[in-house]
C-alpha cells in the first residue's frame, strides 16, 4: 500500500487539488453563474500567503499551512467580494468575459510586482501532501453536500433555475449571487495556497485562462447539481492518464487523444455530468407530522391593498392609467379586460416588480413605487403565479414548492454542517408544509417528478402549490385556469374559494369568465389602461361597456347553439 | 372514399418511464376539422408533437398523404405540408412580425412573399405592425401572428395545439373564425383545445382522450350531446 502511495504520491494530491478548485467552479455554477476569475483569485491568495507564511507555527501551536489558507482564503474571497460590486449586474457570457478579464488584470498586476518574483516566479515551502490535500477537498466536498439540501442551497437552485420566479418567493437574488460568488472566491483562494505549498514553485503565469478552463471543465464534467460532482470530475481527468500508462498505453499523442476523446463522451451523453450516474435515492417524503406554526392572517375585511390614481407609462403608451383599486382580506377580486388592457402590469405593480409612474398607495402596508425590491414585497406577505408559466422546470415539483417556503422556514446550512437535530426538525417542517400545498392543489402523487415534465395544467397548479407555500397574505393568480377544461376550472375555483375562506385575500387575472363569476366576489374591469366597470360580478357582466369591449357577441358560457 | 390524409395508429408516447400516450389511433379525412378534447395530461399536445416529429413516439405509426413519416424530421414535414401552431403562439419575440412571416415561409420561397401579402390582407392589425417587434403584440395579435406565420407554410393538414389560451372572450371568437375559414379554404386542420365545447362545435369529428388514450370519438354534434362527455369535460351550463 505505501509503495502504491509512494509511486502515484503526486497524482493522488493533484486528485485532490484539482477537485478542490473544480468546487470553486460549482460554488457558482449551481446559482446559474459561469464565473472565471477562480485561477486569478487563486494566484492572488497563493502570493499573499508567500508573504504571511511564518517560519515556525505561529504562537508555536498554529500550523504554518493553516496561516496561509486562513489569509489565502479570506484574501479570495475578499476580492470576489470588491469584483462581484460592479459585475453583480452580469449574466452568462457577459458575465464570463468580465470575470475573465479580471484573471488576466490579476495575472499581469502580479507579473509585474517585485515581491512575486515577477515571471521568475517564487519558491514556496513544501507544506501540503496527499493527507493535507484530501482532508482540504473533505472538508470542501462535506460543505457542499450540507449546502444541497438547506434551504441557501434550495434557494440557489431556484435563481440558477429563473431568478424572477425566486424574487417572487422572496429570495435576495443579488444577495445570494454575491454569497456564491464569495465562497467560489475562498475555495479558489485554498486551492491557490495549497497548490503552491505542494509543488513549490509558482509563477503569475501558471494561473492563466487554460487554468481556468481546466477547472471549469473538471466542474461540468464531473457535473453541477450534485455535490459529489467536481470530486467525480477530478478523479476521472486525473486518472485517465495515469490508468493509460498503467495499462501500457504508449506516451505520446493517444493519451491526450483518448482523454480528450472520453471528455468528449460524457459532455455528449451525460448531460448531468458524471454525478448523473450515481442513482438518484428518491428523498422521504415524510408524512406530515405537524405543520409549522404560522401566523395569523389578517381578519376578514381588513385593508391589504390601497392604490390611488395609479398610472404606468412606456415610452408613451399608458399601459395602466389612473386605476384606484382597493383589495380586503379574504376578497377574491378578479381582474378581467382585453388582451394588452394593462392587467398584468397592474398586478407587476402590486407585486413590486415594476415602479409605476406616478400615483400612491400601500400593498400589505409596503408603500407602492418606494423602490422597495419585489423579494421584500414577497417576504412582507405577496405570493404570485405567473401568464408565463415560471417553475423551476428542472427541480422536482416539491422541491418547486420547498422554494416557496422560503419565507415560512428558517435558514438551516450552520446548523446541517454541524449536524444539529435542530436543522432536520426545521427541514422537517418545511417538508410538510410544501407537501401539504401539493396536496391542496392535488398534486401529491407528482411530487418526484420534474417540473417541467409535467403537463400545461399540473404546472399551472404546481405554481399556486409553490406561492401558496409562503402562506401568503394576498395571493395574486394570472390565469390560473389557461389550459384547463370546463371541469378543471370549475375544481379551481372550488379551490380558490376555500382559499379565501381560509383567510387568502385573492387577486384573480382570468379569461374563462364563466369561472370568474363563479369564484370572485368582486370584479374590476380594465380596457386600455382604465377601470371601466367594477362591482359583483353578476352587475358587470351584464354591463354594455364590458360587453362591448371584452365579452363579444358570443360569450364562453352561455350557449347559444 | 379516399384514404385519410393523416393517420395515427397506436402511438405511444413516453417521457422516460412515464407514458404520455398509451396507443391512440385516430384520422382525420382531407378538408375536415378534426378535435381532440379531454383533462389536462391526457396527452393531447404529445399526439401534435409526436405528428410533427417534434417527439420521438416509442411506438406506432403516422402516415400522411399516403406515407409513413413517423420518424421523419420535423423540418421535412413542414416542407411536406404539415404545420403545427403550437401551444403558448412561440412567436419570436425580438423579431418583426414581418420577420416571423418570412420564416413561417422559409421553405416556401417562391411563394413567401404573395403568401405574406394574403396574410396581411387577411390580418389587416398584422399589417399596420410589420415592422414591429412581436413581442409587443398583445396575446390575441401573437396568436393571429402564430396562426398567420403557419399558413404561411402553406399547410395541406395544420395542427393547433390551443389557440384559444390565454385570449379574451372577444379575441376567443376571432380565432374561431379564423379557423373557420383555414378550414374553408379547404385546409385540413387538426385541433387540440380545452375550450372542448367551442372546438366540438366547430369541429366535424372529435376524440375524448383520457389518461393518454381514446374514451370516445363520434361526429362532434354526437359529442356535444353525449352525457358522458358533457359530464367529464363540458361541465353543467
Amino acid at each position: 500500500m505505501s509503495g502504491f502511495l509512494d509511486s502515484y504520491a503526486s497524482t493522488i494530491t493533484f486528485m485532490a487539488l484539482t477537485g478542490v478548485f473544480a468546487y470553486s467552479f460549482y460554488a457558482v455554477l449551481m446559482a446559474g453563474q459561469l464565473s472565471l476569475a477562480q485561477a486569478g483569485l487563486a494566484s492572488a491568495a497563493a502570493f499573499t500567503s508567500s508573504l504571511v507564511v511564518p517560519a515556525e507555527p505561529l504562537f508555536g501551536v498554529i500550523p504554518r499551512l493553516v496561516v496561509g489558507i486562513a489569509v489565502g482564503m479570506t484574501v479570495g474571497a475578499a476580492l470576489a467580494f470588491l469584483l462581484g460590486l460592479p459585475v453583480m449586474r452580469l449574466r452568462g457570457v457577459f458575465l464570463a468575459i468580465a470575470t475573465l478579464a479580471f484573471g488576466e488584470v490579476v495575472r499581469i498586476l502580479l507579473i509585474n510586482q517585485s515581491w512575486t518574483g515577477g515571471a521568475e516566479g517564487l519558491s514556496f515551502p513544501k507544506l501540503v501532501g496527499i493527507p493535507q490535500a484530501w482532508l482540504a477537498l473533505a472538508v470542501v466536498a462535506y460543505w457542499f453536500w450540507r449546502l444541497g439540501g438547506s434551504r441557501l442551497g434550495r434557494a440557489l437552485a431556484a435563481i440558477r433555475e429563473d431568478e424572477l420566479a425566486a424574487k417572487a418567493m422572496g429570495i435576495d437574488v443579488t444577495r445570494h449571487r454575491m454569497m456564491s460568488f464569495v465562497t467560489s472566491g475562498a475555495v479558489a483562494g485554498l486551492y491557490g495556497v495549497l497548490l503552491a505549498h505542494f509543488v513549490r514553485f509558482a509563477d503569475p503565469n501558471a494561473f492563466g485562462f487554460s487554468t481556468a478552463v481546466e477547472g471549469l471543465v473538471t466542474a461540468v464534467v464531473g457535473g453541477t447539481a450534485l455535490f459529489i460532482g467536481p470530486l467525480l470530475g477530478s478523479v476521472f481527468l486525473t486518472a485517465l492518464p495515469e490508468l493509460q500508462r498503467a495499462i501500457g498505453v504508449e506516451a505520446g499523442w493517444i493519451r491526450p487523444f483518448v482523454s480528450g476523446l472520453m471528455l468528449l463522451l460524457v459532455i455528449l451523453f451525460l448531460p448531468g455530468g458524471l454525478a448523473a450516474l450515481i442513482p438518484h435515492r428518491p428523498g422521504r417524503v415524510g408524512h406530515p407530522d405537524a405543520l409549522p406554526d404560522l401566523p395569523p392572517l389578517p381578519a376578514a375585511g381588513t385593508p391589504i391593498a390601497s392604490l390611488r390614481a395609479i398610472r404606468k407609462d412606456y415610452g408613451g403608451v399608458h399601459a395602466v392609467h389612473d386605476v384606484d383599486l382597493d383589495i380586503a382580506a379574504s376578497e377574491i377580486v378578479g381582474l378581467i379586460g382585453p388582451n394588452g388592457a394593462g392587467k398584468t402590469t397592474l398586478i407587476n405593480i402590486v407585486s413590486g416588480l415594476v415602479p409605476p409612474t406616478s400615483g400612491e398607495g400601500t400593498v400589505v402596508g409596503i408603500p407602492v413605487g418606494s423602490g422597495v425590491p419585489a423579494h421584500r414585497i414577497a417576504l412582507a406577505g405577496v405570493s404570485r403565479t405567473f401568464q408565463q408559466i415560471k417553475l423551476f422546470d428542472r427541480l422536482s415539483a416539491l422541491d418547486n414548492v420547498l422554494v416557496g417556503a422560503h419565507r415560512v422556514s428558517r435558514p438551516t446550512l450552520l446548523r446541517r454542517l454541524i449536524l444539529l437535530p435542530s436543522a432536520r426538525r426545521d427541514e422537517r417542517l418545511a417538508l410538510a408544509q410544501a407537501f401539504a400545498q401539493l396536496t391542496r392543489v392535488g398534486l401529491a402523487d407528482r411530487a418526484r417528478q420534474a417540473a417541467g415534465d409535467l403537463p400545461y395544467g399540473d404546472q399551472r397548479r404546481l405554481e399556486i402549490a409553490r406561492a401558496l407555500a409562503a402562506h401568503p397574505t394576498l395571493l395574486i393568480l394570472d390565469e390560473p385556469a389557461a389550459g384547463m377544461n370546463h371541469v378543471e376550472a370549475h375544481r379551481l375555483s372550488v379551490l380558490i374559494r376555500g382559499l379565501a375562506d381560509d383567510g387568502v385575500t385573492i387577486l384573480l387575472i382570468e379569461h374563462n369568465v364563466r369561472m370568474v363569476l363563479e369564484t370572485c366576489t368582486r370584479v374590476v374591469v380594465l380596457d386600455f389602461g382604465e377601470v371601466i366597470a367594477a362591482g359583483d360580478p353578476a352587475t358587470v357582466a351584464r354591463d354594455p361597456r364590458v360587453v362591448e369591449a371584452y365579452l363579444g357577441a358570443e360569450d364562453d358560457g352561455a350557449e347559444s347553439a | 372514399m379516399s384514404p385519410p390524409i393523416l393517420s395515427v395508429e397506436n402511438l405511444v408516447v413516453a417521457y422516460g418511464r412515464v407514458e404520455a400516450v398509451r396507443g391512440v389511433s385516430f384520422h382525420a379525412d382531407a378538408g375536415s376539422l378534426v378535435t381532440l378534447v379531454g383533462a389536462n395530461g391526457a396527452g393531447k399536445t404529445s399526439i401534435l408533437n409526436a405528428i410533427a416529429g417534434l417527439v420521438r413516439p416509442r411506438s406506432g405509426h403516422v402516415r400522411y398523404a399516403g406515407k409513413d413519416v413517423t420518424r421523419r424530421a420535423a423540418h421535412r414535414l413542414v416542407s411536406d405540408g404539415l404545420v403545427q401552431v403550437p401551444e403558448g403562439r412561440l412567436i419570436l419575440g425580438t423579431l418583426t412580425v414581418e420577420e416571423n412571416l418570412q420564416l413561417g415561409g422559409w421553405q416556401r420561397r417562391s411563394t413567401q412573399a404573395a403568401s405574406i401579402e394574403e396574410m396581411y390582407q387577411r390580418f389587416p392589425l398584422l399589417a399596420e405592425r410589420r415592422a414591429l417587434v412581436a413581442g409587443a403584440l398583445s396575446g390575441g395579435e401573437q396568436q393571429m401572428l402564430a396562426i398567420a406565420r403557419a399558413l404561411v407554410a402553406l399547410p395541406t393538414v395544420l395542427l393547433m395545439d390551443e389557440p384559444s389560451m390565454g385570449l379574451a372572450p372577444k379575441v376567443v371568437d376571432e380565432v374561431f373564425r379564423v379557423i373557420a375559414q383555414i378550414r374553408a379554404s379547404g385546409t385540413t386542420v387538426v385541433l387540440v383545445e380545452q375550450n372542448a365545447r367551442r372546438a366540438l362545435r366547430a369541429a366535424d369529428y372529435g376524440y375524448v382522450l383520457e389518461t393518454g388514450q381514446v374514451a370516445h370519438e363520434g361526429p362532434a354534434s354526437e359529442l356535444l350531446t353525449d352525457p358522458r362527455v358533457v359530464e367529464a369535460y363540458l361541465g353543467l351550463e
